[in-house]
């Protein structure tokens, strides 16, 4: 036990100094609380690196760009280019723990930026004709077979099948709006999505329920 | 099919609050220890992690979000006996992961308990912890397995008491003033600093009695006048006020060890009172006095559940309700200086007790916070800050010496905190 003079009271501490006064220790202690390795070292320098890379060749191609103009304006591309990695990749790292979920959200933030290149490399409906309907069909099939080989709890993938399933029906949209120039995929889209959401609610219905109650309780 | 299928429960009222408003700095999670006289072996508190986790199902629950609320649904989740090698109180709750509200840690001869506010509050935690060390002495030392005084699987237990005993009427809203805050700076990375103070329990209850008062008023009292004096001029314009949660359980019958508690605010205003420990007593029994009545208490918590029930509120979708329910939270923070929160005595079977050396208590804040529980013949007091000076401790330590010289202190601050 160690003890502090100026405030005479009894230390039981590793530390050289008091605690309350800060005055040197006297005597022998030991340690009641273990010493903790600093939270931010492990990874964020990776993380550092990566952000200055990032910003680092984004300001080089704005740079590059207004030296030879005549290549004409296509550093916003690597502006674009930059934030849909950024948005793929911190939600791939904040929904690693769980694969559904983690799918599900891949999925939407893919078919939002397929649009969004598609229009801005002068739309030519490639977004709408392939990526969506493949990006929805891949992703009830992949959440499905994984929930089954994994033994997932059916609360961890019956909600994500069904939300992808509405969002795969999304596809008919553009097909009454007349706005595919490949129609196999998209309809084959909407007929999985209609066949995973009638089988999830003639199988996992008592599932699909409880989840949405408990979803929706108010 | 597992057992868990489906299971889920609503938040009790106090809960709603904690995941809205935690961040890394202000965790919402709280810590119980338990000293014992010897090593804690890893594998035999496994074995008794695993034993007590049974009878306390609410302790298996993990917190999702759901579109107008938050729930807590059950998991199949086991929990891990670690060596303690996080930061004290460190979050439990991650928005994204599914795991489990409390982990149970060891170092030394130490066994620590963390739990995320929202399933439990100290009854419930300390009835979990007094049953971790009571199974793992049973495995250890064979001591004879007792009933701890609550009933297991009991169906209260997992009660939200708070619905029990609400009524609806409508309250006025609490007509505290700003209070004095403190400032400085932080120590790095969140962290909580706690420097705890074990002493004999005797001396301090007759300080308590010489002044007719009882033991919480009392540190009550010590500590406004420790922030008091350290206060600068101008913060000295606002009163000091201490928020202190009452455990709702001494008042209205209840099992569950979910949240039943309410807080009451004591305040003293030093610009106008002389700061003497008489005036702060006269000033803190008079305020315990009129808000530790039942009534009082049933007030407090059906302003609460009147915004549960209010449909427009319970309508809004979750992502705005955080922004309401956070700054709720941040608004009502201006309107008191600290916490003072008294978990009274542990007790634990007469056969355990030459085992354990003591327990402690404490608590992850954005304020500063004092702890109580005493057991046996001591008394411990924990005091938490997120701030890197120690003034108000050194104070308020350095008067409790003046009561009880074998006065110990402990801390979790490294010498190049300061």
């Amino acid at each position: 036990m160690k003890h502090c003079q100026n405030c005479n009271v009894q230390v039981r501490t590793a530390r050289e100094t008091c605690p309350l006064c800060q005055a040197p220790l006297t005597g022998e202690g030991e340690s009641v609380f273990p010493k903790i390795k600093s939270l931010y070292s492990q990874y964020t320098l990776f993380f550092k690196l990566l952000i200055l890379a990032t910003a680092a060749g984004v300001i080089v191609s704005v740079a590059v760009n207004l030296m030879i103009p005549q290549s004409g304006l296509w550093c916003h591309y690597v502006l674009i280019g930059s934030v849909c990695f950024w948005v793929l990749f911190v939600t791939a790292i904040r929904r690693r723990t769980s694969i559904p979920r983690g799918i599900l959200n891949q999925v939407f933030w893919i078919c939002i930026f397929s649009g969004i290149w598609d229009a801005i490399t002068r739309w030519h409906g490639w977004s709408i004709d392939f990526v969506i309907p493949c990006a929805c069909m891949a992703a009830i099939v992949t959440i499905g077979i994984l929930g089954k080989v994994l033994h997932l709890p059916p609360g961890e993938y019956v909600g994500c099948i069904l939300a992808d399933a509405v969002l795969g029906i999304l596809p008919l949209i553009f097909y009454f709006a007349n706005l595919l120039h490949f129609i196999y995929l998209s309809l084959s889209c909407v007929a999985v999505s209609l066949i995973a959401i009638v089988a999830l609610f003639i199988l996992e219905g008592e599932q699909i329920r409880s989840d949405l109650a408990r979803r929706f309780h108010v | 099919m597992s057992k868990t299928k489906n299971k889920w429960k609503k938040l009790d009222n106090a809960a709603k609050i904690f995941p809205s408003s935690s961040t890394r700095a202000d965790t919402h999670v709280f810590r119980f220890s338990c000293e014992l006289d010897a090593p804690v072996e890893p594998s035999l508190l496994q074995e008794a992690l695993d034993e007590t986790a049974k009878s306390f199902p609410i302790f298996g629950y993990v917190l999702r979000r759901g579109v107008f609320w938050y729930y807590l649904e059950a998991s199949t989740l086991e929990p891990t006996v670690t060596q303690e090698r996080r930061h004290l109180c460190a979050p439990l709750y991650h928005p994204t992961a599914r795991t489990l509200l409390y982990a149970v840690s060891y170092f030394g001869s130490t066994v620590n308990l963390e739990v995320y506010h929202v399933i439990s509050d100290g009854t419930g935690a300390m009835h979990f912890l007094r049953t971790l060390i009571m199974h793992y002495l049973a495995r250890k030392n064979g001591v004879p397995r007792e009933n701890l005084g609550y009933e297991t699987a009991h169906a209260g237990m997992n009660d939200d008491s708070f619905r029990r005993y609400s009524k609806p009427i409508p309250m006025e809203r609490l007509g505290l003033p700003r209070s004095a805050l403190l400032r400085g700076s932080k120590l790095s990375e969140n962290r909580t600093g706690l420097i705890r103070g074990t002493m004999h329990l005797a001396p301090l209850l007759e300080a308590a009695h010489a002044h007719h008062v009882t033991l919480t008023a009392y540190l009550c009292a010590c500590l406004l006048s420790a922030i008091g004096e350290e206060l600068s001029v101008r913060a000295r314009r606002r009163p000091v006020i201490l928020n202190i949660p009452v455990n709702l359980r001494n008042y209205l019958a209840s099992d569950s060890v979910r949240n039943f508690f309410t807080p009451i605010y004591v305040s003293y205003d030093f610009a106008r009172g002389d700061g003497t420990m008489p005036d702060i007593l006269a000033r803190v029994t008079e305020t315990f006095s009129r808000e530790l009545v039942r009534e009082r208490l049933v007030e407090h918590f059906n302003s609460l559940t009147a915004f549960e029930d209010n449909i427009i509120a319970r309508i809004t979708p979750l992502p705005i309700k955080d922004l309401v329910l956070n700054h709720a939270y941040r608004s009502n923070g201006k309107k008191y200086t600290a916490t003072l929160s008294n978990v009274g005595i542990v007790r634990m079977p007469e056969a355990c007790l030459p085992h354990i050396r003591g327990f402690h208590v404490c608590n992850a804040t954005n304020k500063m916070q004092l702890c109580v529980c005493s057991f046996g013949d001591k008394i411990s007091l924990s005091l938490t800050s997120p701030y890197t000076n120690t003034n108000i401790q050194r104070r308020f330590f350095r008067h409790l010496q003046t009561l009880d010289s074998t006065l110990c202190i402990e801390s979790n601050l490294q010498d190049d905190d300061s």
